[in-house]
Protein backbone atom coordinates (compact mmCIF):
# COMPACT_ATOMS: atom_id res chain seq x y z
CA UNK A 1 0.00 0.00 0.00
CA UNK A 2 2.95 2.72 1.23
CA UNK A 3 4.53 1.67 -1.77
CA UNK A 4 1.42 1.88 -4.33
CA UNK A 5 1.02 5.32 -2.54
CA UNK A 6 4.60 6.29 -3.42
CA UNK A 7 4.34 5.33 -7.20
CA UNK A 8 0.88 7.30 -7.39
CA UNK A 9 2.43 10.70 -5.70
CA UNK A 10 5.53 10.40 -8.11
CA UNK A 11 3.37 10.16 -10.95
CA UNK A 12 1.68 13.56 -9.56
CA UNK A 13 4.48 15.31 -8.91
CA UNK A 14 6.00 14.27 -12.49
CA UNK A 15 2.22 15.50 -14.05
CA UNK A 16 2.42 18.26 -12.46
CA UNK A 17 5.85 19.46 -13.81
CA UNK A 18 4.48 18.16 -17.05
CA UNK A 19 1.94 20.69 -16.84
CA UNK A 20 3.86 23.56 -15.22
CA UNK A 21 6.49 23.22 -18.28
CA UNK A 22 3.09 23.44 -20.67
CA UNK A 23 1.70 26.03 -18.88
CA UNK A 24 5.00 28.54 -19.00
CA UNK A 25 5.63 27.46 -22.64
CA UNK A 26 2.09 28.55 -23.75
CA UNK A 27 3.24 32.02 -22.38
CA UNK A 28 6.23 31.99 -24.87
CA UNK A 29 3.84 30.82 -27.70
CA UNK A 30 1.65 33.50 -27.11
CA UNK A 31 3.63 35.93 -26.51
CA UNK A 32 5.41 35.26 -29.94
CA UNK A 33 1.75 35.45 -31.41
CA UNK A 34 0.50 36.74 -35.19
CA UNK A 35 4.51 38.55 -35.27
CA UNK A 36 5.90 38.66 -38.47
CA UNK A 37 9.16 37.33 -39.32
CA UNK A 38 10.64 40.94 -39.63
CA UNK A 39 9.40 42.04 -36.10
CA UNK A 40 11.28 38.81 -35.08
CA UNK A 41 14.43 39.71 -36.29
CA UNK A 42 14.13 43.23 -34.37
CA UNK A 43 16.92 43.82 -32.13
CA UNK A 44 15.76 44.77 -28.41
CA UNK A 45 16.92 47.06 -25.73
CA UNK A 46 19.06 43.99 -24.76
CA UNK A 47 20.37 43.55 -28.14
CA UNK A 48 18.06 40.21 -28.81
CA UNK A 49 15.64 40.23 -30.93
CA UNK A 50 12.44 37.81 -30.48
CA UNK A 51 13.58 35.23 -32.86
CA UNK A 52 17.21 34.94 -30.68
CA UNK A 53 14.82 34.74 -27.58
CA UNK A 54 13.53 31.59 -28.77
CA UNK A 55 16.42 30.03 -30.06
CA UNK A 56 17.95 30.52 -27.05
CA UNK A 57 14.77 28.72 -25.56
CA UNK A 58 15.60 25.50 -27.77
CA UNK A 59 19.01 25.26 -27.63
CA UNK A 60 18.36 25.54 -23.68
CA UNK A 61 16.18 22.35 -23.78
CA UNK A 62 18.61 20.63 -26.17
CA UNK A 63 21.09 21.12 -23.54
CA UNK A 64 18.13 19.94 -20.97
CA UNK A 65 17.60 17.09 -23.25
CA UNK A 66 20.74 15.28 -22.48
CA UNK A 67 21.18 17.02 -19.03
CA UNK A 68 18.03 14.53 -17.84
CA UNK A 69 19.27 11.48 -19.93
CA UNK A 70 22.41 11.74 -18.02
CA UNK A 71 21.23 12.16 -15.13
CA UNK A 72 18.31 9.40 -15.60
CA UNK A 73 21.03 6.90 -16.58
CA UNK A 74 22.99 7.73 -12.88
CA UNK A 75 25.40 10.34 -14.49
CA UNK A 76 25.84 13.91 -13.10
CA UNK A 77 25.14 17.09 -15.18
CA UNK A 78 27.52 18.07 -16.99
CA UNK A 79 26.52 22.23 -16.86
CA UNK A 80 28.11 23.62 -14.09
CA UNK A 81 28.75 27.35 -16.07
CA UNK A 82 28.91 29.85 -13.57
CA UNK A 83 26.09 32.19 -13.51
CA UNK A 84 27.09 36.29 -14.85
CA UNK A 85 29.63 36.69 -17.54
CA UNK A 86 30.65 33.32 -18.80
CA UNK A 87 27.08 32.17 -19.24
CA UNK A 88 26.09 35.23 -21.18
CA UNK A 89 29.00 34.56 -23.36
CA UNK A 90 27.55 31.02 -24.30
CA UNK A 91 24.57 31.76 -24.89
CA UNK A 92 25.62 34.76 -27.04
CA UNK A 93 27.59 32.10 -29.37
CA UNK A 94 24.77 29.69 -29.49
CA UNK A 95 22.18 32.61 -30.44
CA UNK A 96 24.35 34.28 -32.52
CA UNK A 97 24.65 31.25 -34.33
CA UNK A 98 21.15 30.45 -35.12
CA UNK A 99 20.18 34.33 -36.02
CA UNK A 100 20.04 33.45 -39.25
CA UNK A 101 17.49 30.57 -39.13
CA UNK A 102 13.61 31.60 -40.46
CA UNK A 103 11.25 32.24 -37.79
CA UNK A 104 9.15 29.26 -39.24
CA UNK A 105 12.24 27.00 -38.02
CA UNK A 106 12.57 28.65 -34.89
CA UNK A 107 9.82 27.53 -34.11
CA UNK A 108 9.33 24.43 -35.30
CA UNK A 109 13.28 23.58 -33.67
CA UNK A 110 11.66 25.37 -30.26
CA UNK A 111 8.90 22.66 -30.33
CA UNK A 112 11.05 19.66 -31.44
CA UNK A 113 14.13 19.93 -28.79
CA UNK A 114 10.79 20.64 -25.94
CA UNK A 115 8.82 17.19 -27.30
CA UNK A 116 12.03 15.62 -26.35
CA UNK A 117 12.71 17.05 -22.79
CA UNK A 118 9.23 16.04 -22.66
CA UNK A 119 9.76 12.75 -23.83
CA UNK A 120 12.63 12.45 -21.56
CA UNK A 121 10.91 13.71 -18.33
CA UNK A 122 8.11 10.90 -19.01
CA UNK A 123 10.58 8.19 -18.68
CA UNK A 124 12.70 9.87 -16.01
CA UNK A 125 13.32 7.85 -13.09
CA UNK A 126 12.64 9.51 -9.83
CA UNK A 127 16.48 10.50 -9.16
CA UNK A 128 16.29 12.65 -12.88
CA UNK A 129 13.14 14.47 -11.52
CA UNK A 130 14.74 16.03 -8.32
CA UNK A 131 15.80 19.88 -9.27
CA UNK A 132 18.90 19.52 -6.78
CA UNK A 133 20.17 16.56 -9.50
CA UNK A 134 21.20 19.47 -11.73
CA UNK A 135 23.06 22.98 -12.15
CA UNK A 136 21.92 25.10 -14.99
CA UNK A 137 19.49 23.07 -16.68
CA UNK A 138 17.45 21.67 -14.00
CA UNK A 139 14.47 19.46 -15.00
CA UNK A 140 11.81 22.19 -14.32
CA UNK A 141 14.51 25.36 -15.16
CA UNK A 142 12.35 26.03 -18.44
CA UNK A 143 9.16 26.84 -16.27
CA UNK A 144 11.02 30.49 -14.79
CA UNK A 145 12.95 30.97 -17.69
CA UNK A 146 10.05 30.36 -20.23
CA UNK A 147 7.77 32.62 -18.46
CA UNK A 148 10.70 35.12 -17.92
CA UNK A 149 11.44 35.05 -21.73
CA UNK A 150 7.91 35.49 -22.55
CA UNK A 151 7.65 38.64 -20.16
CA UNK A 152 10.61 40.22 -21.91
CA UNK A 153 8.78 39.14 -25.03
CA UNK A 154 5.43 40.92 -24.37
CA UNK A 155 7.34 43.67 -23.34
CA UNK A 156 9.25 44.44 -25.78
CA UNK A 157 6.08 44.22 -27.74
CA UNK A 158 4.55 46.60 -25.90
CA UNK A 159 7.04 49.07 -26.07
CA UNK A 160 6.85 48.87 -29.59
CA UNK A 161 3.26 48.51 -29.75
CA UNK A 162 3.13 45.44 -31.74
CA UNK B 1 20.41 6.50 -50.01
CA UNK B 2 19.65 3.19 -49.33
CA UNK B 3 19.47 1.06 -46.10
CA UNK B 4 23.16 -0.58 -46.02
CA UNK B 5 24.46 2.54 -47.32
CA UNK B 6 23.35 3.99 -44.26
CA UNK B 7 24.45 1.37 -42.14
CA UNK B 8 27.60 2.28 -43.76
CA UNK B 9 27.71 5.48 -42.19
CA UNK B 10 27.20 4.01 -38.86
CA UNK B 11 29.53 1.86 -38.88
CA UNK B 12 31.97 4.28 -40.17
CA UNK B 13 31.26 6.13 -36.31
CA UNK B 14 31.80 2.75 -34.82
CA UNK B 15 35.41 2.46 -36.23
CA UNK B 16 36.32 6.01 -35.33
CA UNK B 17 34.61 5.40 -31.76
CA UNK B 18 36.53 2.14 -32.20
CA UNK B 19 39.59 4.43 -32.59
CA UNK B 20 38.89 6.90 -29.91
CA UNK B 21 38.35 3.54 -27.32
CA UNK B 22 42.01 2.65 -28.39
CA UNK B 23 43.23 5.98 -27.69
CA UNK B 24 42.26 6.46 -24.12
CA UNK B 25 42.52 2.12 -23.24
CA UNK B 26 44.53 2.13 -19.80
CA UNK B 27 44.02 6.09 -18.71
CA UNK B 28 41.96 6.65 -14.71
CA UNK B 29 40.92 9.98 -13.78
CA UNK B 30 43.83 11.55 -12.75
CA UNK B 31 45.71 11.14 -16.03
CA UNK B 32 43.04 11.93 -18.35
CA UNK B 33 42.73 14.88 -16.29
CA UNK B 34 46.13 16.35 -16.95
CA UNK B 35 46.37 19.22 -19.55
CA UNK B 36 48.75 19.30 -21.92
CA UNK B 37 50.43 22.08 -23.23
CA UNK B 38 47.55 23.53 -25.39
CA UNK B 39 45.64 23.37 -22.66
CA UNK B 40 42.94 20.06 -23.09
CA UNK B 41 43.29 16.94 -21.20
CA UNK B 42 42.44 13.27 -22.68
CA UNK B 43 38.70 13.77 -21.19
CA UNK B 44 38.35 17.23 -22.49
CA UNK B 45 38.62 15.77 -25.78
CA UNK B 46 36.29 13.55 -24.75
CA UNK B 47 34.03 15.77 -23.52
CA UNK B 48 34.36 18.26 -26.84
CA UNK B 49 33.20 15.89 -28.80
CA UNK B 50 30.03 14.33 -26.61
CA UNK B 51 28.71 18.17 -26.95
CA UNK B 52 29.35 18.15 -30.48
CA UNK B 53 27.29 14.79 -31.49
CA UNK B 54 24.56 16.45 -28.45
CA UNK B 55 23.99 18.97 -31.50
CA UNK B 56 24.68 16.97 -34.10
CA UNK B 57 21.81 14.66 -32.94
CA UNK B 58 19.31 17.78 -33.27
CA UNK B 59 21.34 18.68 -36.43
CA UNK B 60 20.46 15.59 -37.76
CA UNK B 61 16.77 15.90 -37.06
CA UNK B 62 16.20 19.57 -37.92
CA UNK B 63 17.75 18.84 -41.33
CA UNK B 64 16.23 15.44 -42.27
CA UNK B 65 13.07 17.47 -41.81
CA UNK B 66 13.63 20.07 -44.18
CA UNK B 67 15.08 22.54 -41.80
CA UNK B 68 18.13 24.62 -42.26
CA UNK B 69 21.91 23.73 -40.41
CA UNK B 70 21.47 25.72 -37.09
CA UNK B 71 25.22 26.11 -37.09
CA UNK B 72 26.27 27.08 -40.23
CA UNK B 73 29.96 27.29 -41.32
CA UNK B 74 31.23 30.24 -39.19
CA UNK B 75 34.62 31.73 -38.25
CA UNK B 76 36.67 29.78 -36.50
CA UNK B 77 37.10 32.22 -33.73
CA UNK B 78 33.25 31.77 -32.63
CA UNK B 79 33.68 27.86 -32.82
CA UNK B 80 36.48 28.06 -30.48
CA UNK B 81 35.08 29.79 -28.03
CA UNK B 82 31.84 27.47 -28.08
CA UNK B 83 34.07 24.94 -27.31
CA UNK B 84 36.30 25.98 -24.73
CA UNK B 85 33.44 27.22 -23.13
CA UNK B 86 32.00 23.81 -23.45
CA UNK B 87 35.02 21.85 -22.32
CA UNK B 88 35.79 24.21 -18.78
CA UNK B 89 31.95 23.48 -18.15
CA UNK B 90 32.21 20.03 -17.63
CA UNK B 91 35.76 19.69 -16.74
CA UNK B 92 34.24 18.41 -13.39
CA UNK B 93 32.84 15.61 -14.43
CA UNK B 94 34.87 12.16 -13.63
CA UNK B 95 36.66 10.36 -16.41
CA UNK B 96 34.09 7.34 -16.12
CA UNK B 97 31.11 9.81 -17.13
CA UNK B 98 32.37 11.46 -20.09
CA UNK B 99 33.44 8.09 -21.58
CA UNK B 100 29.71 7.55 -20.64
CA UNK B 101 28.52 10.40 -21.89
CA UNK B 102 30.10 9.99 -25.64
CA UNK B 103 28.99 6.54 -25.95
CA UNK B 104 25.37 8.00 -25.20
CA UNK B 105 25.69 11.02 -27.49
CA UNK B 106 26.99 9.12 -29.94
CA UNK B 107 23.76 6.32 -29.79
CA UNK B 108 21.90 8.89 -30.52
CA UNK B 109 23.17 10.49 -33.44
CA UNK B 110 23.01 6.70 -34.63
CA UNK B 111 19.59 6.67 -34.06
CA UNK B 112 18.93 10.18 -35.66
CA UNK B 113 20.90 8.60 -38.79
CA UNK B 114 19.14 5.01 -39.48
CA UNK B 115 15.97 6.98 -38.85
CA UNK B 116 16.14 9.58 -41.61
CA UNK B 117 14.91 9.77 -44.95
CA UNK B 118 17.65 9.51 -47.07
CA UNK B 119 17.22 11.71 -49.71
CA UNK B 120 17.56 14.38 -46.47
CA UNK B 121 20.71 13.05 -45.26
CA UNK B 122 22.41 12.83 -48.84
CA UNK B 123 21.13 16.24 -49.85
CA UNK B 124 20.36 18.16 -46.45
CA UNK B 125 22.27 21.07 -45.63
CA UNK B 126 24.89 20.47 -43.19
CA UNK B 127 27.25 22.72 -42.53
CA UNK B 128 29.78 23.23 -39.78
CA UNK B 129 28.11 20.19 -38.22
CA UNK B 130 28.35 17.08 -40.30
CA UNK B 131 25.56 14.14 -39.91
CA UNK B 132 27.77 11.37 -38.55
CA UNK B 133 31.13 12.96 -37.52
CA UNK B 134 33.04 10.49 -37.86
CA UNK B 135 36.32 12.21 -38.96
CA UNK B 136 35.97 14.36 -35.70
CA UNK B 137 36.57 11.22 -33.73
CA UNK B 138 39.15 10.17 -35.85
CA UNK B 139 40.91 13.52 -35.37
CA UNK B 140 40.44 14.16 -31.68
CA UNK B 141 41.94 10.32 -31.07
CA UNK B 142 44.95 11.12 -33.07
CA UNK B 143 45.12 13.87 -30.89
CA UNK B 144 44.82 12.25 -27.78
CA UNK B 145 47.26 10.11 -28.49
CA UNK B 146 49.96 13.22 -29.32
CA UNK B 147 48.85 14.36 -25.96
CA UNK B 148 49.52 10.97 -24.68
CA UNK B 149 52.84 10.81 -25.70
CA UNK B 150 53.37 14.35 -24.70
CA UNK B 151 52.94 13.46 -21.34
CA UNK B 152 54.45 10.01 -21.41
CA UNK B 153 50.77 8.41 -20.23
Amino acid sequence: MAEEQGILRALTDRQQLLDEIKAARAQVLAAIERLTEEQCKKPAVDGWSVKDHINHLTACDEIRFFEISRVSQGGRAASRVPEGEPMDAFNESIVTQRRHLPMEQAIADLNFARSLVTEAIMGAPEQALDPKAYVNYAVNGSIEHDIAHAAAIREWRKSEGI
Amino acid sequence: MSGSEQQRLIEELDAAARGIDAAIAGLDDEKASRRGAEGWSVKDHLTHLTFWHEMRYFEVRRIVAGGRASFPVTSEEGVAAINDQVVANRRQLPFAQAVADLAFAREQVKTAVSEARAERLIGGSFEEIGPIGAGHEIDHAGFIEALRKEQGI
